[in-house]
């Protein structure tokens, strides 16, 4: 790798930069009256909740190292939300969801 | 016109101390990414430059590669925003939490990663149980000393994997995503310091992913670790009930 693709890649950490930094601040900044923050706060309340964040969502679209969002596992994180809207149980739908995702995973891969 | 930001040193240093459980775990992290770029004969200059632009470690790791893979530009980029978009629940569960406005709210702004986000929960569950005065301390110099303890952790260990990727070629032997599980457990560290009863369940968990990951990787292992410790933890809940209960009666 020489000086040239050096110049084309910073540009893009530079962008990657300032989404990640918007990421961040959005809702620091400005929370929608509509959103009711302490659902989140409940959620994340707990270290190993925060992990399962951290964790799970960014390796959903990961499989073996690879980028792939059209995943039926995708499709159950995405399930998984109105689940909790209508239970009111953001432990029990999280754990129901991690199950079928888990099962998809062994029927279909 | 200066720009001036007061800082108060004692949440400074209190900050500092709730992120040393975590920081051993990121030092590893750290040497692995910058491992990882300098294997691959990636320029110092490009891998150490993720770490102080971006400032995301899992984000961070998924671009590198990318850009060993040869992937196009629009992909890494949208990658890199998909793996952070978890940053807006942290922004949004902090909300009311954060008061300071100015140069300090955009220092915790660049600052809040996942580790950082942790330390938040820490400080938040010490003033719920009256271990921590929420009026001798401020709650945002406490996430900057956090913050900047781990920025410059990550970046100093990002730079010294890549100087030694040639050393530390036979000790990195596991797979990535193995590495990056095993990391993030170690963020755990926090909850074993502080909540001794909670120790049982973390070697538990510890344990499991090591039986797992023999034969599950990325996604599965990661899923089939906080299955099983969501079972072990009501298994837990369940005994400390019957305990609890026994001892009443």
């Amino acid at each position: 790798m020489d000086i040239t693709q050096i110049t084309v890649f910073v540009p893009v950490f530079t962008i990657i930069g300032l989404i990640t930094f918007f990421l961040r601040a959005l809702f620091l900044y400005i929370l929608p009256e509509i959103m009711e923050n302490s659902i989140i706060k409940q959620g994340l309340q707990s270290v190993s909740n925060s992990l399962l964040v951290a964790l799970v969502v960014p390796f959903t679209f990961f499989i073996a190292g690879v980028f792939s969002p059209w995943r039926i596992e995708v499709l159950a994180l995405i399930v998984v939300v109105p689940i909790i809207w209508i239970t009111k149980k953001p432990g029990f739908s999280i754990i129901l969801a991690l199950g079928i995702f888990l099962g998809l995973d062994f029927i279909f891969i | 016109m200066g720009i001036r930001m007061e800082l108060d040193l004692t949440s400074l240093k209190l900050g500092l101390r709730l992120m040393s459980p975590i920081i051993p775990s990121m030092i590893i992290f750290g040497l692995i990414f910058g491992f990882t770029g300098g294997n691959a004969d990636l320029p110092l200059l490009l891998v150490s430059s993720t770490s102080f632009i971006i400032f995301a470690g899992t984000a961070q790791f998924f671009v590198i590669l990318a850009i060993i893979q040869n992937d196009p530009l629009v992909t890494i980029i949208v990658t890199a925003i998909i793996i952070n978009i978890r940053h807006l629940l942290y922004g949004a569960a902090l909300h009311h939490d954060i008061k300071a406005k100015g140069l300090k709210k955009i220092l915790v702004s660049y600052l809040l990663t996942d580790e950082v986000f942790i330390v938040a929960s820490e400080i938040k569950k010490k003033i719920r149980v009256n271990e921590l005065d929420e009026n001798s301390v401020k709650f945002e110099d406490m996430l900057i000393g956090a913050g900047f303890f781990a920025w410059s952790v990550w970046n100093v260990c990002t730079i010294l994997g890549h100087l030694f990727s040639g050393l530390l070629v036979g000790v990195f032997t596991f797979s990535s995503e193995f590495i990056v599980a095993g990391t993030f457990l170690g963020y755990l560290v926090i909850q074993w310091k502080d909540y001794p009863s909670d120790r049982l369940f973390i070697l538990e968990i510890i344990v499991v992913g090591f039986i797992l990951s023999f034969w599950f990787r990325s996604s599965t292992l990661l899923i089939g670790i906080l299955l099983i410790g969501a079972f072990l933890a009501m298994v837990e809940q369940y005994r400390e009930n019957q305990r609890i209960s026994k001892g009443v009666t």
